[in-house]
């Protein structure tokens, strides 16, 4: 054994050795003559190899084109159950979301939406999308700028904003915080500091128009081109009408369509023409017929009978009432659990028929659901945004019974379900949606 | 001469608002004024040295850091204790938010209920930790005195970024 043979040799170290025999051949004992041919010889069939390798290979590269990056620009979204999923985001509120889905759960793109976003509104008649949005400049300080950004719906690229009083209200049920008029010419959006008032944007001239002060009152309602009603701490409605230049040419305060110490109305609503649908605290349906002349009551119901009741049965969820228009099925999540939670998740939903306001159907959910939405075109689709534990249920099981909700909380996360809405069977599921409070999901 | 000047301006502005005002008008003015300053005392509004310090008399047991104690019945967010605030005092950086929203809670050591105010810690980040949501009470947006729904950071000093919540004790139910 040579003193040698037990050194650590290193890749590295071979090929230094290597090249050092080869480019140095003195140290081998040949005559420096018969060197030079041996090094010519070398030389040329190295040349030899070297041509012969790059005919064989020259087909190949000849086609090969080099890749250009690019952006890509979504097509027309109409009837394609694509879907938006957004909420406040929280605990990262200061960077708003929106995500948008097609049919298979292939995420189409994103929007960044400020802090405590109150998600979008979605142009039906151009291709647009509208989100009020909170800044600061120095991120959670600094000065405040809230801004209506104009979104182009196909590079979901902003087209220019308009700026608004720093006002705006954050909550967490978005609903009638920011809404179209029926014409889609303006833009309201509700402000709480904790004074209440209604900001009014131009959407065709780009300008922000006048803010009118709504005491008592929250979520809006367009009832008609140019009218709106905010729900009010009574029980009754805020009317506002605007003329062709968003100036406020009546505001006035309805009589109660119902009574806010018996039953509180939800603020997420459903509309089918002119007639508003509204679930209750204590799990009654409200129909308000809400036009240029007023709003009318025209009828309500109980969601469950007094079985379901007694057995605990009750809404559900932040965003838990979808509505079908053609087929006029109006879509509520519920859940069993005390009354006191009628935000939490919800198990099932129930479908339920608006001319005979009797229930069709109930739907079990796969996941613990906290927002539903129904698409509109043909073969609707039911969307549930779930809470959900991404571990065996065994395991998951093990760790609610030793440690309770406080084990599974930190363990949570969001997925989306489609469903079919018309028989309720399962289509798909949506993982991976990155952490961040999500509590709508809207059809697009 | 100054004197004189003073005098003439005095009695111009006297007789002008004696032109445009009249003594109804007046009364009705200071009524309201009055009524207004009434009304501001039913306002959720803190009033320093009104809380903020534990009660001496207040008997409780729990975790303070858990959902379940009794205080958060009415609570949407994070527990400033988990953010180094405690139940009732926010974070250090933070600012308190004066406007609130109030629950009423059922203490399990007394058996007596107590009136909390949910005052919201503003001007940073979400805290993130020890989120916790009860609704006993809770109300919609267009009644905001008990909607835990709402950021109440808004109407505080370091507007609207919302950090973590207390819950603070403010009265009991006699």
């Amino acid at each position: 054994m040579t003193p040698d043979a037990n050194r650590t040799v290193t890749p590295g170290q071979v090929a230094a050795d290597t090249l050092r025999i080869d480019w140095n051949p003195g140290r081998l004992g040949r005559s420096k003559p018969r060197n030079c041919v041996f090094m010519l010889k070398r030389s040329l069939q190295l040349l030899l190899c070297g041509l012969t390798f790059s005919c064989a290979v020259s087909p190949v590269f000849a086609g090969f084109v080099p890749e250009q990056a690019g952006v890509e620009v979504l097509g027309d979204h109409r009837d394609r159950n694509w879907f938006w999923i957004w909420g406040s985001n929280a605990p990262n509120m200061v960077d708003g979301r929106a995500y948008l889905f097609d049919d298979n759960g292939r995420s189409l793109g994103l929007l960044s939406t400020g802090m405590w976003s109150n998600g979008l509104v979605l142009s039906h008649r151009r291709d647009e999308i509208y989100a009020s949005e909170i800044y600061f400049s120095r991120g959670v300080r600094g000065k405040r700028t809230d801004v209506v950004t104009v979104y182009d719906a196909r590079t979901l690229s902003p087209k220019h904003e308009i700026e608004i009083p720093s006002r705006r209200m954050s909550a967490l049920i978005s609903s009638g915080l920011s809404v179209l008029s029926d014409d889609e010419r303006f833009l309201l959006v509700v402000n709480f500091t904790p004074a209440q008032s209604v900001s009014i944007v131009d959407l065709e001239n780009r300008r922000f128009v006048s803010e009118v002060a709504t005491p008592g009152c929250a979520s809006v309602y367009p009832a008609g081109p140019r009218d709106f009603y905010a729900i009010c701490g009574n029980g009754g409605f805020f009317h506002l009408r605007l003329d062709d230049q968003g100036q406020v040419v009546l505001q006035e305060r309805t009589v109660p369509a119902f009574d806010p110490l018996q039953d509180l109305l939800l603020t997420t609503g459903s509309r089918v023409g002119d007639t508003w649908y509204f679930v209750s605290q204590k799990n009654n349906a409200y129909a308000l017929k809400m036009t240029t002349e007023g709003v009318v009551p025209v009828h309500h119901w109980p969601l469950v009978s007094d079985a379901e009741r007694a057995d605990g049965w009750g809404i559900a969820g932040n965003h838990g009432t979808a509505l079908h228009e053609r087929s006029g099925r109006l879509f509520v999540l519920m859940h069993k659990d005390k009354p006191e939670n009628y935000q939490k998740p919800g198990t099932e939903v129930w479908v339920f028929d608006l001319k005979t306001r009797q229930r069709m159907k109930r739907i079990e959910l796969n996941e613990q659901s906290t927002a539903i939405g129904v698409s509109q075109g043909e073969q609707p689709r039911l969307y549930s945004l779930d809470w959900v534990v991404p571990m065996p249920k065994l395991f998951t099981l093990w760790i609610y019974l030793t440690q309770g909700d406080a084990g599974l909380m930190p363990l949570l996360r969001q997925g989306i379900n489609l469903y079919d809405a018309d028989n309720g069977q399962h289509l798909r599921s949506v993982g991976d949606i990155p952490l961040g409070f999500m509590n709508v999901v809207m059809p697009w | 001469m100054a004197i004189k000047w003073f005098d003439e301006a005095a009695e111009i502005f006297s007789r002008r608002i004696a032109r445009n005002t009249s003594r109804r008008g007046f009364l009705g003015g200071l009524g309201t004024m009055m009524i207004g300053v009434g009304a501001t005392t039913l306002l959720p509004v803190f009033r320093s040295g009104a809380f903020a310090q534990t009660s001496p008399g207040l008997v409780e047991s729990g975790d303070p850091n858990s959902c379940d104690y009794w205080r958060y019945c009415a609570i949407d967010g994070f527990l400033c204790g988990c953010c180094g605030g405690t139940v009732n005092s926010c974070p250090p950086g933070t600012v308190r938010s004066d406007i609130t929203w109030i629950g009423t809670c059922r203490n399990p050591s007394d058996g007596k209920d107590y009136v909390i105010s949910y005052n919201d810690c503003c001007g940073k980040s979400n805290c993130g930790r020890c989120v916790c949501q009860r609704d006993q009470g809770d109300t919609p947006l267009y009644r905001p005195q008990s909607s835990n729904d709402l950021n109440w950071c808004s109407g505080s000093l370091a507007d609207m970024p919302y950090h973590c919540s207390l819950s603070v004790v403010i009265g009991v139910k006699e």
